[in-house]
């Protein structure tokens, strides 16, 4: 009979389906509520869910789905017993409850089948839970079934149990017969909007379709389709016409509460009664589950499934479906959305202002007027980009409809494991794509899972520990730079990092030398590898063959990237990163091997171009892979022409490599292989071989710079050689067809401006495709380490420069050293008062500064986002500000300290292809607040007492950074002595053994380095215990190991001002004057 | 579906060139015919894979037919043409060297496909007709590009 169900509406089953999922979606968190609070449950939430079950219960009578109202009818009895606290909510009551509505999902989602599922043990379950709650004399209440007359004749079964809380709240019930024809579709209504608005006023008690009264096929057709409702509502008799829009003809009082006088009604105890009342229909007409006698109602659990049944066997509910066979189902996928209404008008004027714009273009090429199509032009890409950004937040969905699973999955495998854990959700208003959303699910699951399976221990354990019995497990989502984090922290015992290690070596998924290589960031990072599952004995949870791997696996498809920390005994945080939408994303769009490829932001960490000298020093070969060496990281290098270039292998049957076929195709593409497939050998690139996969010497023979960008997948980083970068743009992502599937490195398609299509590159499938993974390079790092132990780090001599924009055009940097963070804001959280700009920074003013301030540079305007870089000078916090973007660079000493030299602005040097100034922040600061600098200098004893002025010796061999320190020296009041190496300091010295009264001293000097400098000064009788400070752009504990074994007093980092001052001054004060007897001790 | 089709008395046909032999895919199956493009190549795809297209604002995996079928490479031309198909819900495009002409196969016309050909070819093939032009071989192409087929895509004797 469902078949005429669905014939009838199928617009009205996807609303049910749709409204039934929205109804289900909460309840789990609710009853768990119900559950935690006992006695104490808010009577609002169990109102809800009943309310919830309620609604189901109409709408699926109405539908013919008779086994989803039998089993929300009786979930709404315990409900309606929960809320008039005839059942006190415990954990039982819970199970039995959540079991239940499990199953109405299950089978709400596939309404086409749900006639066919088994719910016996679910009403079973309701049933004498409700029983078990209710005075003897009551007991037969919960299932006996009365009859009552209709409006228009034919009988109707009714729980009595719904007609005595009808009458205890003082309702009257009615019988309402609509005419589905002419009551409510002839007049523009539908079946749900009126269940909505009776339930306005009242409660359904029973809807049935009187499938009968249509007649047979012979019959007039379309003429009546009765629909009967019992209503209990506080309206009285004289009203109920004018509720219902009903004549009286259609109105049958049942029960009213005035008189208290029950008419129409029948005991149902005497089942015969009960006559089917739609003998052609069957399946539907077949009593409601409320015929079962009494007796069995509340016969024990062993014997009843048969019983409760029986009324409706299977046998006759699987042939009701013909049209649709139990394997052939069923609409799962959520495939409506709800969007609010404001932002439907919004897209309704965008798409207005869309027409609007049109027409200006079309006029514009009418008149071929240029100005006017810029303008015109303009406007259509601001409608564009408000558009987009619109659509994209009617795609957005809370990430509560995934967090909302999560108590009930705690719960459950909490109380399996007998462990304690409190679970606490934060964030769960933070809003992500849908696709996000849904593709969440599993992964987070599985990570909640596994924190409590693996993560927390049991309460004895803990208590051993000395924590808290309690566990506690945390989810939070929350925004953070356009991206949204999730983080799952628990405070169990943590990933042991080593046992992971040995179960990878032992499972053969690493080497014993990989291992040696690794860090325990590494190691733990090895729970990802696929196959490793360190549970010693497989419990229902984790022995179900899915380990971290597949949530890897699924992250990466949704774009998102994975951070494990952990600390063995304190607990574990993974963090997970993802985009804010799949669909546009903003992506990097790079050429190699002829063909533009787009790399998506999100794994963009930096991009440097490396210079054909600098590519001996930059670029390593270890073992069989090039390295790039970058700041104190090494990455595997990847050159992406190289890689799809390379012939490749295809993966035929019976997972033989051999060589691809395409060849011939290849030769189109690029010119390396001849008519026949064969490689050319090319003279100014040679290719390699069809067997090498990787050239092994690496070195393009000083062919122009590298591109390099440096690619992040989360745990691990690579640094990915293309043949030019284009500009970033925001792409649409395409997904490529199912031939493609298999191309991992590929993460989809975008058409780009000009109407050509890109690929998508996949970071982490390009590095498992191409062989690189994160262990073989710690490996080859530990190699590197060993082999340049007492070389000089090639490093040593650059410096790291953040760099910002000033104008648009107007490339600035800062030393990063300076740097001690940087802030992204508003032109509009700029606040400017007396003169001085400050922003409200952590409930704090926060001065800030531009380059403008002293120096003849553009002014900031215009800029959308705003970098604040914070630094500290003379002890207090100040901001730069900059315009986005930021990055950081390089720059090997080639500073200019000359050309662009004028008050804030310390010299220029060439970056990336552009002249860049660099800042000088102290002078910008004692510009802006010169009262800072007297203050901080009266403060420094040396200074105050006006002591006889001391020599300062400064050894430095970069111009720039000589004429900073030296200004730095000279503005505190200390007489200079400047020289380009160690060896003319040297010189220096010995003409002024007495003079000098403190060494400053780079490390990294042509004709004698600091360490030699300060061995010289050492080992002369005359100088010896001169203090010494050595200045470096990264000192490392070795190299300040280095540095104490040669005799230095102290490190400093070169440019961080306010120490090196602040250490020149307390060395000098503890060394008496004219040379020190006393070696001030170093500060390590 | 092409078997029902092929049960006809007649059925309107494609006619198209792979080196010089004449196929046919019916008319039905096919939503339209476009020149080459702009083909951007997938490095590292199966090598009957062409690349991938823009066809109004979609994304096309284009399909060597040729080689597909174990019958050399495509010749790229002036002449070359890409036949847009529906394989299960996805626009896939089919190379193949020149598009000859719509006509009707008469059924009476048709042999069965010959017993000496491969897997694929054999699992493709829904007949041979006799035409006046030379013999046609009609092609159902859902065979072709199922996913669960691809693997078979290397089997040797591609020359």
């Amino acid at each position: 009979m469902s078949d005429e169900g669905f014939a009838l509406d199928d617009e009205l089953l996807q609303g049910f389906i749709t409204e039934s999922r929205e109804h289900l979606a909460t309840i789990e968190a609710d009853l768990l509520a119900i559950e935690q609070a006992g006695e104490a449950a808010d009577a609002e939430l169990v109102n809800k869910v009943f309310r919830a079950a309620h609604s189901i219960k109409g709408c699926s009578g109405f539908l013919g789905l008779n086994k989803v109202k039998e089993l929300a009818h009786k979930a709404e009895t315990v409900l309606d017993m929960l809320r008039s606290h005839k059942i006190r909510p415990n954990a039982e009551v819970t199970n039995v409850l959540l079991a239940a509505f499990d199953k109405l999902r299950e089978m709400v989602n596939s309404p086409l089948t749900s006639e066919a599922a088994d719910t016996a043990l679910e009403v079973q379950g309701l049933v004498d839970l409700a029983a078990s709650f209710l005075p003897r004399d009551e007991k037969a209440t919960v299932t006996t079934p009365v009859e009552v007359a209709t409006p228009g004749g034919s009988p109707m079964a009714l729980s009595q149990a719904d007609l005595e809380r009808a009458k205890r709240a003082g309702c009257c019930v009615y019988a309402l017969e609509y005419d589905l024809i002419h009551d409510i579709e002839r007049r523009g209504r539908n079946v749900l909007q009126l269940f909505h608005q009776l339930e306005d006023s009242g409660e359904i008690l029973d809807v049935v379709l009187d499938f009968a009264a249509v007649g047979g096929l012979g019959a007039e057709i379309g003429n009546r389709l009765p629909l009967a409702i019992i209503l209990a509502t506080l309206t009285v008799p004289a009203a109920i016409g004018g509720l219902t829009g009903l004549p009286p003809a259609q109105i049958k009082l049942l029960f009213d509460a005035s008189t208290g006088e029950t008419q129409n009604v029948w005991c149902g105890f005497e089942t015969p009664r009960i006559e089917p009342p739609v003998p052609k229909a069957e399946p539907l007409a077949a009593p409601p589950v409320c015929l079962v006698p009494q007796e069995s109602s509340v016969s024990p659990p062993s014997t009843p499934a048969p019983e409760v049944h029986a009324p409706v066997p299977a046998a006759n509910a699987v042939p009701s479906n013909p049209a649709h066979p139990a394997g052939a189902t069923p609409p799962v996928a959520e495939d409506t959305l709800r969007v609010n209404v404001g932002l439907l008008d919004t897209l309704m004027n965008l798409a207005g202002e869309l027409v609007l714009s049109r027409n200006q273009f079309q006029a514009a090429i009418v008149q071929n007027n240029h100005r006017r199509l810029n303008s015109a032009g303009q406007r259509l890409s601001q409608v564009t980009s408000e558009i987009q950004d619109a659509i994209m937040r009617t795609r957005l969905q809370p990430i509560e409809n995934v967090f909302s699973k999560l108590p009930r999955v705690v719960r459950d495998l909490s109380n399996s494991l007998g462990k304690e854990v409190k679970l606490d959700i934060r964030g769960k208003e933070v809003a992500l794509d849908r696709s996000l959303v849904e593709g969440l699910s599993d992964p987070l699951t599985h990570m909640v899972r596994n924190a409590i399976d693996h993560g927390i221990e049991s309460p004895a354990d803990r208590r051993r520990a000395g924590k808290d019995h309690t566990g506690t497990l945390r989810v939070e989502a929350r925004h953070e730079a356009g991206q949204v984090v999730i983080e799952i922290a628990d405070d169990g015992k943590g990933v042991d990092g080593a046992r992971v290690a040995q179960a990878a070596l032992k499972k053969g998924l690493i080497t014993a030398e990989q291992l040696k290589g690794m860090s325990a960031q590494d190691q733990i990072a090895l729970i990802l590898l696929p196959g490793l599952s360190t549970a010693e004995k497989v419990s229902e949870v984790s022995g179900r063959g899915v380990g971290m791997d597949v949530v890897k696996t699924n992250l990466d498809r949704l774009g998102g990237q994975l951070d494990i920390n952990s600390t063995p005994g304190q607990g574990s945080l993974f963090r997970i990163k993802l985009p804010l939408t799949l669909t546009i994303i903003p992506a990097l769009i790079v050429s190699a091997e002829g063909e533009r490829f787009a790399i998506p932001q999100i794994n963009v960490e930096e991009l440097l171009r490396i210079r054909p000298e600098e590519t001996k020093s930059r670029i390593e070969v270890v073992g069989e892979t090039e390295v790039l060496l970058l700041r104190d990281r090494i990455l595997p290098l990847l050159r992406l022409d190289e890689y799809l270039g390379v012939v490749p292998t295809y993966v035929a049957d019976g997972n033989q490599r051999e060589l691809d076929r395409r060849v011939a195709l290849a030769d189109r593409r690029s010119p390396h292989y001849t008519e026949d497939g064969q490689p050319v050998i090319n003279v100014d690139a040679p290719r390699p071989g069809p067997t090498i996969p990787r050239r092994s010497d690496g070195r393009r023979g000083g062919r122009g710079a590298l591109e390099i960008a440096v690619i992040t997948t989360g745990m691990f980083q690579y640094a990915l050689v293309v043949q030019s970068f284009h500009n970033t743009e925001e792409i649409v992502v395409k997904p490529l067809g199912h031939h493609l599937k298999e191309s991992r490195e590929y993460a989809g398609a975008t058409i780009l401006g000009d109407g050509a299509v890109a690929l998508i590159l996949d970071a982490a499938g390009l590095a498992a495709k191409a062989e690189l993974t994160s262990a073989a390079v710690s490996q080859r790092a530990k190699e590197q380490e060993e082999a340049e132990e007492t070389e000089s780090d090639a490093d040593q001599n650059s410096h790291s420069l953040l760099l910002f924009r000033n104008a648009p055009e107007e490339h600035c940097a800062i030393p990063l050293g300076a740097v001690r963070r940087i802030e992204r804001i508003k032109p509009e959280q700029v606040e400017t008062a007396g003169g001085r700009r400050t922003m409200k920074y952590r409930d704090q003013s926060l001065p800030l500064v531009t380059l403008s301030d002293t120096a003849q540079v553009q002014t900031i305007s215009g800029a959308r986002d705003l970098a604040v870089i914070v630094s500290n000078i003379y002890g207090r916090e100040v901001g730069l500000l900059g315009a986005m973007p930021v990055d950081v660079a390089d720059a090997s000493s080639t500073i200019d300290s000359s050309t662009h030299r004028q008050k804030g602005i310390a010299g220029s040097a060439i970056l990336r292809g552009h002249t860049t100034l660099i800042a000088d922040l102290v002078e910008l600061v004692d510009a802006v607040y010169p009262e800072w600098g007297t203050k901080a200098n009266s403060q420094h004893p040396v200074a105050a007492a006006g002591v006889e002025q001391a020599t300062i010796l400064l050894a430095e061999d970069s111009d720039f950074f000589r004429s900073q320190l030296r200004r730095f020296l000279e503005a505190d009041g200390y007489a200079v002595l400047d020289a380009a190496d160690g060896a003319i300091a040297w010189n220096l010295l010995q003409k002024n053994p007495d003079k000098v009264q403190l060494v400053v001293t780079d490390i990294e000097m042509p004709n004698m380095n600091g360490l030699d400098l300060t061995r010289h000064i050492r080992a002369d009788q005359r100088v010896s215990r001169l203090p010494v400070i050595a200045l470096s752009s990264l000192a490392s504990d070795e190299d300040m190991a280095l540095g104490k074994t040669a005799g230095v007093d102290d490190y400093q980092i070169k440019l961080d001002r306010d120490a090196l001052m602040g250490r020149v001054h307390s060395l000098l004060a503890a060394t008496p004057q004219n040379n020190g007897l006393t070696v001030a001790t170093a500060g390590y | 579906m092409s078997s029902e089709a092929i049960g006809e008395e007649a059925l309107l046909v494609s006619v198209f060139r792979l080196g010089d032999a004449m196929f046919g895919i019916p008319a039905a199956q096919i939503q339209e015919v476009v020149q080459m493009g702009s083909v951007t190549p997938v490095h590292h795809a199966p090598p009957f894979i062409v690349g991938i297209r823009n066809l109004r604002g979609r994304i096309v995996t284009v399909i060597d037919l040729r080689m597909r079928l174990e019958l050399g490479e495509a010749e790229r031309g002036g002449d070359s043409r890409i036949l847009i198909v529906d394989s299960e819900g996805e626009l896939v495009g089919l190379l193949v060297d020149r598009v000859d002409d719509t006509i009707f196969l008469q059924k009476e016309n048709m042999s069965p496909a010959p017993a000496n050909l491969g897997a694929l070819q054999a699992s493709a093939l829904r007949g041979v007709y006799r035409c006046p032009d030379g013999l046609v071989t009609l092609l159902d192409h859902n065979p072709i590009l199922k996913p669960s087929e691809r693997a078979a895509g290397a089997v040797p004797g591609c020359r």
